[in-house]
């Protein structure tokens, strides 16, 4: 069983501009310090997960890590000497077929072969020892570490773990131009089928010729053991011998390679339960409270929803005004005044659905939100970089949403920014009316920050009609 | 009635090999079963023929039939080892494993049993003296297989001397490794795949010696049990795998056809000379499906036993070219042809004249098509042959080539053989001569692809780019109907 905690069915979909769209790459520039956990973290959000079970399996991830900040220190040290396990093996594979390991004896390379093999199994072995006393010392409450624990118990708790062990080291540690005994099995046809590797202390042949003994020993041990004289050839020698290090090398590996594959997906996903860390306590920090969202296939709501991108850069969080929001319909369409926030808006209620998707808290006090199966931004070109208003703006936006009428599922999530103000209000009005009466016979969700008014009554009682009012609050439309 | 041979067939009767190649038949057969095409067959052959791949149709006995022919190959290539081997101890192990191959291969004729060509071949191999025989040698393969058990396993210790002893049954490393694994619940298929050498290592000279001492007496009990049925080596029996081949590729061929979506039928066999098959397709075009393929029907009989083939490029008239002509020689190896229904005459001639680019005779194109058209329709036999021709005299005007193809015809209508002739030598039409005219027109059946149906015509046409701007929908009505949608 492999380990991904951030595993999901990849059916999920975020649009690629999204995050551009919410600022959401400068918004956690400023949360996440390290690069690679904010670039998983990133990556999660861009694969949010649609199922409501794996969602709250990653919520109690995300909870249980942060909970036990020792555990997950513990975890990323111990995801750090596997990389380097890895990476030794990688590099000794890569070396083998530099100028000078080509020079080397088939034989004297399989031995090397072997023994390289040999380091590498013992010291994975050693890794998920070391990860079943990790977490068992810190007791792990979601189903998926326990998982992990429960996998590694029965590598490291099995029967045979010192055993395999115990192999690896005399491999490791077998001295060169030892001696080599193979039990020789042949097929059907008198070839020799197998060439197998036995230790030498099996195998002790008396040598009768030898002179020094007495004639009764001599005759005893020929009694013991009878044997014939070999010569072998070079031919004999470079055929025979190399493979049974070779095929126990490769037996090793096999084995390196199941534990390299269970725990990748595991150690990878570290970094990202890191950056959670980061992100909860940067919440914390801020002064705003946090929830796990919970979800439902019927009315959504989200009280008290803050903008992470605003809490980002606000000197001071208790000057911005947080939103609530109740919806049954499937679409939202949000009016107002210039400034009054419907950006805003727009923005943290596609952010809070990301990272909700990604089993990520949310800066609210309650929420309650619909699973998407996809998640698309198109924002009317200009919106965050000023200066964009060529001739073709109006056809570039069409195209934008033909793509996305062609892609966007049933099930998914479409976030629209001032659409279409490029035209006029009722030739936008008109043609936006078509497209959101389109994505809701398809089962798509959409939220709409526009200033054409005129569609509030176009879409009421088929859309959530929200105005923003003087204190930047939304307000349902009468 | 018994048989050493498996395919019975008429010595008299053969076409040359460039029938072979002009018909690309080389293309889906290997070049061995287009030898065994080359060798057609009368009616009584065919009929047998017919009867056996009938019975291969059905999958538990085509399954029974493969593993004979797979027993076969390994008596052929064990029989070549053994001659090659030189006296060892590896030696006695491949006259073991080629006696114990030579009765198992004989023992499996006996579930193939159930058509002509098949029971005679049981009867020779498995009953009477032979059946005999087979008890004897399988009691020695019994006799021997104790004494190969013990020697097929040892221990070998390479240190400052080396050492060849008796197993000791000690634990190799890598069984504690995949016990280790098993138990921790990992898989070593690694290990497992390099511990078995696929096709085994050779004993050297330098270890056999010390095995053969070492293990003498039992290389000599197995030995004296196996080596009197030496004479079981002789390459009778293997030789048959040539033709089980034969028949597994016509099998085969019969399955990639019905993949296709195409019909496969076994031919009736006329008793006057006739061709007719109905939905019948190129077999070369293995990469062609039943929707990209049209179907076209061949229709020859007394007093329409010739045809020239006219129309456009590209129009199909090569393929249909071969649809005859392979059909033509599947039918007479026994084969079913691709057709929905055929009903056939046995031809004892068939033969091809397609132009040949590369072959210098030391004249020109013209005369060399002239010389080998001459010599076909001589060696032709009257009544009883099938010719076919490729734009035979292209390489000239259009007058003389005309007149030329015309005095071919005449020759063939005097010999009474059936034949056809592709041509672009429209003035046949007008030429007289009373000849008869298969012609490549649209197929309006079909909307949009661009393909054609050979239909019989007895009226001259003209141009061909109304059919072609038709096929691309560019024709008036087509571009009315357009506006319309």
């Amino acid at each position: 069983m492999t380990h991904d905690l951030l595993a999901s069915d990849k059916t999920g979909v975020t649009g690629e501009r999204t995050f551009y769209h919410l600022s959401l790459d400068i918004t956690l520039s400023g949360i996440i310090s390290n690069v690679s956990a904010r670039a998983q973290f990133r990556d999660a959000l861009a694969s949010p997960l649609t199922s409501k079970e794996e969602i709250l399996e990653r919520q109690a991830v995300v909870a249980d890590l942060g909970a036990r900040p020792g555990m997950l220190a513990a975890l990323v040290r111990l995801s750090e000497e596997f990389d380097a396990i890895k990476s030794s093996w990688n590099e000794y594979r890569r070396a083998k077929y530099t100028a000078e390991a080509q020079k080397k004896s088939p034989l004297v390379s399989a031995e090397e072969r072997c023994s390289v093999s040999a380091v590498t199994l013992s010291e994975l072995l050693y890794f998920v020892r070391d990860i079943k006393e990790t977490l068992e010392k810190f007791r792990p409450s979601s189903t998926s570490l326990r998982a992990v624990l429960d996998d590694a118990r029965k590598v490291a708790g099995g029967e045979r773990f010192d055993a395999l062990i115990s192999v690896c080291g005399e491999l490791e540690h077998r001295a060169r131009l030892a001696p080599i005994d193979l039990r020789i099995t042949l097929d059907e046809l008198g070839r020799i089928r197998t060439a197998e590797l036995v230790d030498h202390k099996y195998l002790k042949v008396p040598d009768p010729n030898a002179p020094q003994k007495r004639a009764w020993f001599r005759k005893q041990a020929q009694d013991e053991m009878k044997c014939e004289h070999v010569t072998p050839t070079k031919e004999d020698a470079n055929e025979l011998l190399p493979s049974p290090f070779v095929e126990l090398a490769n037996a090793l590996d096999d084995i390196s390679k199941q534990i390299i594959e269970q725990y990748s997906g595991f150690c990878r996903s570290l970094p990202f339960f890191a950056a959670a860390s980061e992100y909860i306590a940067f919440l914390t920090g801020r002064g705003v409270g946090f929830v796990y969202p919970t979800f439902t296939d019927g009315k959504s709501e989200v009280t008290e929803l803050y903008d992470i991108g605003l809490l980002a850069s606000a000197e001071d969080a208790a000057k911005i005004t947080p939103h609530t929001v109740k919806s049954e319909a499937g679409g939202i369409v949000v009016t107002g005044a210039n400034g009054s926030g419907k950006t805003t808006l727009l923005r943290s209620l596609a952010a809070a659905q990301l990272l909700a998707q990604s089993g990520l808290p949310i800066p609210a006090s309650s929420a309650r939100l619909r699973v998407c199966t996809a998640i698309y931004t198109q924002f009317a070109e200009g919106e965050r970089d000023a200066g964009d208003s060529d001739a073709g703006r109006f056809e570039q936006e069409v195209r934008e949403l033909s793509l996305l009428v062609e892609k966007a599922p049933p099930g998914s999530l479409v976030v629209l920014n001032e659409t279409f103000q490029s035209t006029s209000y009722s030739e936008g009005a008109e043609g936006l009316y078509h497209i959101l009466r389109y994505f809701g016979r398809r089962g798509i969700s959409y939220i709409l920050a526009t200033h054409i008014g005129q569609l509030h009554g176009m879409l009421r009682g088929q859309a959530l009609c929200l105005r923003m009012n003087d204190r930047r609050e939304p307000v349902p439309e009468e | 009635m018994n048989a050493r041979t498996l395919l019975s067939a008429d010595h008299d009767r053969s076409v040359p090999y460039h029938v072979i190649e002009d018909l690309k038949i080389n293309n889906i057969f290997s070049e061995h079963t287009a030898h065994i095409m080359t060798h057609t067959c009368g009616r009584d052959v065919i009929l047998k023929r017919q009867a056996l791949f009938s019975l291969l149709e059905k999958s538990e006995y085509r399954e029974s039939f493969s593993s004979f022919h797979r027993e076969l190959l390994d008596v052929r290539r064990l029989t070549a080892m053994y001659k090659k081997t030189p006296q060892s101890a590896a030696k006695t192990y491949i006259l073991a494993a080629l006696e114990r191959r030579y009765i198992s291969a004989c023992r499996m004729m006996a579930p193939l049993r159930g058509c002509e060509l098949t029971d005679a071949l049981y009867d020779f191999w498995c009953c009477g003296e032979h059946e005999k025989l087979l008890d004897s040698v399988s009691r020695a393969v019994e006799a021997a297989a104790p004494d190969l058990s013990t020697l097929s396993r040892f221990d070998l210790s390479f240190h400052e001397k080396s050492w060849l002893t008796a197993d000791l049954e000690s634990v190799p490393y890598i069984e504690t490794v995949r016990e280790c694994a098993a138990s921790l619940g990992f898989s070593v298929d690694g290990g497992a795949r390099m511990r078995t050498h696929p096709n085994g290592i050779t004993v050297s000279a330098s270890i056999d010696a010390p095995l053969c001492a070492f293990f003498s007496a039992e290389l000599e009990g197995a030995s004296s049990a196996l080596v009197p049925f030496k004479a079981l080596l002789a390459d009778e029996l293997s030789a048959l795998s040539a033709e089980t081949s034969f028949c597994l590729e016509i099998c085969e061929f019969m399955d990639g056809i019905r993949s296709r979506g195409l019909p496969l039928a076994f031919p009736r066999i006329a008793g006057e000379r006739k061709y007719f098959a109905r939905g019948a397709c190129d077999p070369t075009l293995t990469h062609k499906s039943a929707a990209e393929t049209v179907p076209n029907d061949i229709d020859f009989c007394e007093g329409e036993e010739f045809y020239f083939l006219l129309g456009a490029n590209g129009g199909g008239k090569t393929t249909y070219l071969r649809t005859v002509g392979v059909n033509l020689l599947l039918f007479l190896s026994g084969a079913p042809i691709v057709a929905e229904d055929a009903e056939i005459y046995p031809f004892r001639g068939v033969n091809t004249h397609f132009p040949v680019d590369e072959r210098s005779l030391g004249m020109g194109r013209l005369d060399e098509e002239r010389v080998r058209a001459d010599a076909m329709l001589a060696s032709a036999d009257p009544d009883d042959s099938f010719l076919i021709f490729n734009e035979t005299y292209s390489g000239t005007d259009d007058k003389l080539g005309c007149e030329l193809t015309k005095k071919t015809a005449d020759a063939l209508s005097e010999k009474h053989v059936y034949g056809i002739y592709v041509t672009h030598f429209h003035e046949l039409y007008s030429a007289g001569g009373g000849y008869n005219f298969l012609e490549a027109v649209v197929d309006e059946k079909n909307g949009n692809a661009r393909t054609y149906r050979i239909v019989k015509q007895s009226t001259k046409r003209g141009s061909f780019a109304f059919d072609i701007l038709k096929k691309y929908g560019l024709d008036r009505a087509s571009l009315e109907r357009r506006d319309a949608t």
